[in-house]
């Protein structure tokens, strides 16, 4: 039988990203961010969600990506995440959200060897749309709080 | 239609409560015997256990309350005497009735053993009772008959309307309100109840006789049905000037004549009023042997009450609440107890009835929906004064009023006080005590400081365990008390209090102390410190908090603890709290708590810095200077004189990396934790308001000087500034 799964594709910089669907909460536009002082730099600050406050990571810094300025197009995408059994929710940064898609499960190539472009732990799979790569994040190394 | 499990989750939460309660009761009762109040709550609690049990079908947990509900009822009307030997028993009970409460069934193995065991010696205590009970009977009859009969007897006739529920009154509520005038006789006809399948629950088809005995006249009797009197039949009488319920002839002849009426029995009653009284005057007072069979009849009256009372759940507490009702009347000879019994029944049902039970999921999202509403609160002021339209404005002002003041409701909702969690320690630190044989005071103080729910119930297991170190380790032998010169019962005290945005615990004993000698050799030995390693006394204490450091062996090895305490820091931790161990040899050690308040209200003084907003608790605010910017600069040594006062000082701006140039006027906010005093200098000083402090999440944490965060009025974000954290690092 076919198992389909759904991803989130968004953008970071000139890459396309996917996040497995499940592990995403709500895609918000970008609130007002309370920064965190002497925070380490990837954590933007904190915004409130609804009432919670929640800590937005900006992930162009586990990319080794130059951060990028908010736009009409940045959003937050906030991600569940389990951590020691617990559910921990966190945002994220992102530069643009594009669309959900299926994937068939064949469709899901293993994660390629990108040499030191990315941390390879980061990369759960790869998805082949056209000509085009997006990068399944593995979200629980990409967001867990440590390094 | 209800969900079943739900209710019997309900009544195991129910009986959960009451057997705390209960057991705050009975240690009440162990340092004072003739506490009335602690007496009539147990009984209350047996009761109700027994009522609701019956209800789902714990049979036993019925069965034995209503054996345990006999003693505190003859206890509470002075028929025994509490001793300790029933105190004993009573705790054994409760541990008990927790088992019986696990499984509606029939009782098995060790659960049953101790079950019949239980009964047995209650059963013998009982009979002990009734003796004692019937020869004081007889004595406070013979001596004063007068006062006994001196309240006149009334019957009342009361048959409902059948639509009387649809106007939203509970004709048991009435019987209630009578019941609560005197004491009483409640016959129930219940003939018109048609069979189960025709029953329609919506109509009273039950009419009642009731024989009342009570000091209040015939118009306050009335006054009870003033607002059914229209659609009902009534009829109140007075049948006597004297308490007939004393007369075991007419007590016994009742039921002959109301039970078979099918209107009301007045010109019956009367009859035999007049006859009884007649025979009053006539002879004087027999000693009554009535105890035993009022009793049976009572319960015969149950019996033939429950078949129509299937109606609904109420009905059936009430049958057993009449029940209770009827009791008094077998003891009649000493009405001044009774009296008692009834006055502290009162408050006690205004105080079920002024308390719901509420998931605590449900509270969450409230306090979510209404943080979002504050939100939406401050978006919409600020679209209204935009409009310059009055209405709206008005409008908006009203709505601001109203939102904050949900708001605070809701968060009020959300604190529960600690004293939930200390009563069941109570009872663990006196079990604990005994079993140790050691005499233990457990003294505690600021119990109602709130917290978070969530973290009084992650607190349960570490605080167990640390009272569990104390008194098994912490505590010297009587013996060695004496020598050391110290009171030979020991002291173990629980203190909270708010400090800041935290909550502190402090578990203190005057025991022993910890042997820092023997610690530093236990830990060389388990290799977790080098021989060489220089610590502190400091250090040295918390060593015992080290994963490796506790053993089975060490718990002899040492006077000091060591059993699991790496779990209690890590439970703490957890929870965002710190642990801290002070300990002098020979005097005793305290563990210090400190927690945050992750979702309590604070009052705080909100700052700016460049843009951003801060928080500081206005409880360590001292005082608020304007401060030049040049003063800064020209400063010494980190040194402002603020006040004639030198005091040292953290300039945020700086420590915050801030952009941009400082404002020429800035301020200085005075801040202390213990002795210490510091400055923190910051641009300027906003509005005091009620801040939320939440916590900021685990990607945050290990962050040194911000203890949480707070969604202000706009919806931004503030951060709460953790001073006691400043101080410590900035100030030495």
């Amino acid at each position: 039988m076919e198992k389909l799964s759904s991803y989130l594709t968004f953008k970071l910089g000139n890459e396309d990203f996917a996040a497995n669907i499940a592990n995403v909460l709500h895609i918000l536009g970008v609130p007002p961010i309370t920064e965190l002082p002497n925070s380490p730099a990837y954590i933007k600050g904190a915004i409130n969600l609804r009432g919670k406050v929640l800590t937005v990571i900006d992930p162009h810094y586990k990319f080794q990506m130059p951060s990028q300025p908010i736009t009409k197009n940045s959003c937050v995408v906030v991600l569940e995440l389990e951590n020691e059994n617990e559910k921990l929710e966190v945002g994220a940064l992102v530069d643009s959200v594009h669309e959900v898609v299926e994937v068939n499960e064949e469709e899901l190539l293993p994660p390629p060897n990108l040499g030191s472009k990315f941390k390879s732990n980061f990369i759960e799979n790869v998805i082949k749309k056209g000509e085009e790569f997006i990068l399944v994040l593995n979200i629980q190394e990409v967001f867990s709080s440590d390094e | 239609m209800m969900d079943m499990d739900n209710l019997v989750q309900g009544f195991m939460d129910e009986a959960a409560e009451l057997i705390s309660s209960m057991e705050e009761s009975l240690l009440a009762l162990e340092a004072n015997q003739s506490d009335q109040e602690a007496i009539a709550a147990v009984f209350r609690v047996m009761h109700t256990l027994k009522g609701s049990g019956a209800m789902f079908g714990f049979n036993s947990v019925t069965s034995f309350t209503h054996l345990l509900e006999n003693i505190y009822e003859s206890i509470r009307s002075g028929k025994i005497e509490l001793n300790e030997e029933i105190l004993n028993l009573t705790f054994e009970s409760v541990d008990l009735i927790k088992n019986l409460l696990i499984n509606p069934e029939e009782p098995q193995g060790e659960v049953k053993k101790e079950y019949d065991r239980l009964i047995a010696i209650f059963e013998d205590v009982v009979q002990n009772k009734k003796t004692e009970k019937l020869e004081e009977t007889i004595i406070s009859s013979n001596k004063i008959p007068a006062e006994a009969l001196k309240n006149p007897t009334y019957y009342i006739y009361f048959a409902p309307n059948e639509d009387i529920m649809k106007n939203g009154t509970n004709p048991l509520y009435l019987i209630d309100e009578l019941m609560s005038l005197g004491e009483g006789v409640i016959f129930v006809h219940v003939e018109d109840v048609p069979e189960f399948l025709y029953l329609e629950p919506q109509k009273c088809l039950t009419s009642w006789d009731i024989v009342l005995s009570s000091e209040v006249d015939l118009s306050e009797i009335l006054d009870v049905f003033i607002f059914v009197e229209d659609d009902s039949k009534i009829d109140v009488q007075k049948i006597s000037e004297h308490n007939l319920l004393t007369e075991k002839s007419f007590v016994d002849q009742l039921p002959k004549y109301v039970g078979t009426a099918y209107d009301s029995a007045i010109v019956e009653l009367q009859g035999l009023a007049e006859e009884i009284e007649k025979n009053i005057e006539k002879t004087a007072p027999e000693p009554k042997h009535i105890k035993a069979e009022p009793l049976s009849q009572a319960t015969q009256q149950t019996h033939e009450e429950s078949e129509p009372m299937k109606q609904s759940a109420e009905h059936q507490s009430e049958q057993i609440r009449s029940e209770e009702k009827k009791q008094p009347e077998k003891e009649k000879p000493s009405p001044a107890p009774v009296q008692l019994g009834k006055r502290k029944e009162v408050p006690h049902r205004s105080k079920v009835s002024s308390s719901i039970r509420v998931s605590s999921e449900k509270v969450e999202t409230l306090i979510n929906l209404v943080s979002e509403m504050v939100t939406t609160q401050a978006r919409l002021n600020l679209l209204a004064s935009e409009q310059q339209n009055p209405e709206i404005i008005e409008v908006a002002e009203i709505m601001e009023k109203l939102t904050r003041q949900l708001r605070d409701n809701a968060f009020e909702i959300s604190l529960i006080p600690i004293s939930s969690l200390v009563t069941r320690f109570q009872r663990l630190i006196r079990d604990l005590s005994k079993e140790l044989n050691k005499d233990v005071r457990f003294v505690t103080e600021g119990t109602d400081t709130e917290l978070d729910k969530t973290i009084i119930e992650s607190l349960s297991d570490p605080l167990m365990h640390i009272f569990r170190n104390a008194i098994d380790h912490g505590f010297e032998s009587k013996e060695e008390r004496i020598e050391a010169g110290k009171p030979e019962q020991g002291q173990l005290k629980f203190k909270a209090y708010y400090s800041g945005t935290s909550v502190y615990i402090d578990i203190s004993d005057d025991g022993g102390g910890i042997n820092t000698t023997k610690v530093r050799q236990i830990a060389i030995k388990k290799g977790l410190i080098y021989e060489s390693q220089q610590m502190s006394k400091q250090q040295l204490n918390e060593l015992i908090m080290l994963p490796g450091f506790s053993t089975s062996e060490s718990i002899t090895d040492i006077s000091g603890r060591g059993v699991g305490m790496d779990v209690v820091k890590k439970n703490i931790n957890k929870i965002q709290g710190e642990i801290e161990i002070f300990s002098e040899e020979g005097k005793g050690t305290t563990f210090s708590l400190k927690l945050p308040l992750t979702l309590s209200i604070i009052d705080g003084l909100v700052v700016r810095i460049n843009d951003i907003e801060y928080i500081i608790p206005i409880l360590v605010i001292k005082k608020i200077k304007p401060i030049k910017h040049s003063d800064i600069q020209k400063s010494f040594n980190n040194m402002l004189t603020v006040d004639g006062e030198q005091i040292p000082f953290l300039y945020l701006r700086d420590k915050f990396q801030v952009a941009g140039d400082a404002p020429e006027q800035e301020e200085i906010v005075v801040v202390h934790y213990a002795s210490i005093t510091m400055g923190i200098i910051i641009d300027r000083v906003i509005k005091e308001s009620q801040v939320v402090v939440k916590s900021i999440g685990k990607h945050f944490h290990g962050q040194d000087i911000v203890s949480g965060a707070s969604i202000m009025g706009d919806g931004t974000v503030a951060l709460v500034l953790d001073t006691n954290k400043i101080i410590d690092k900035y100030s030495r």
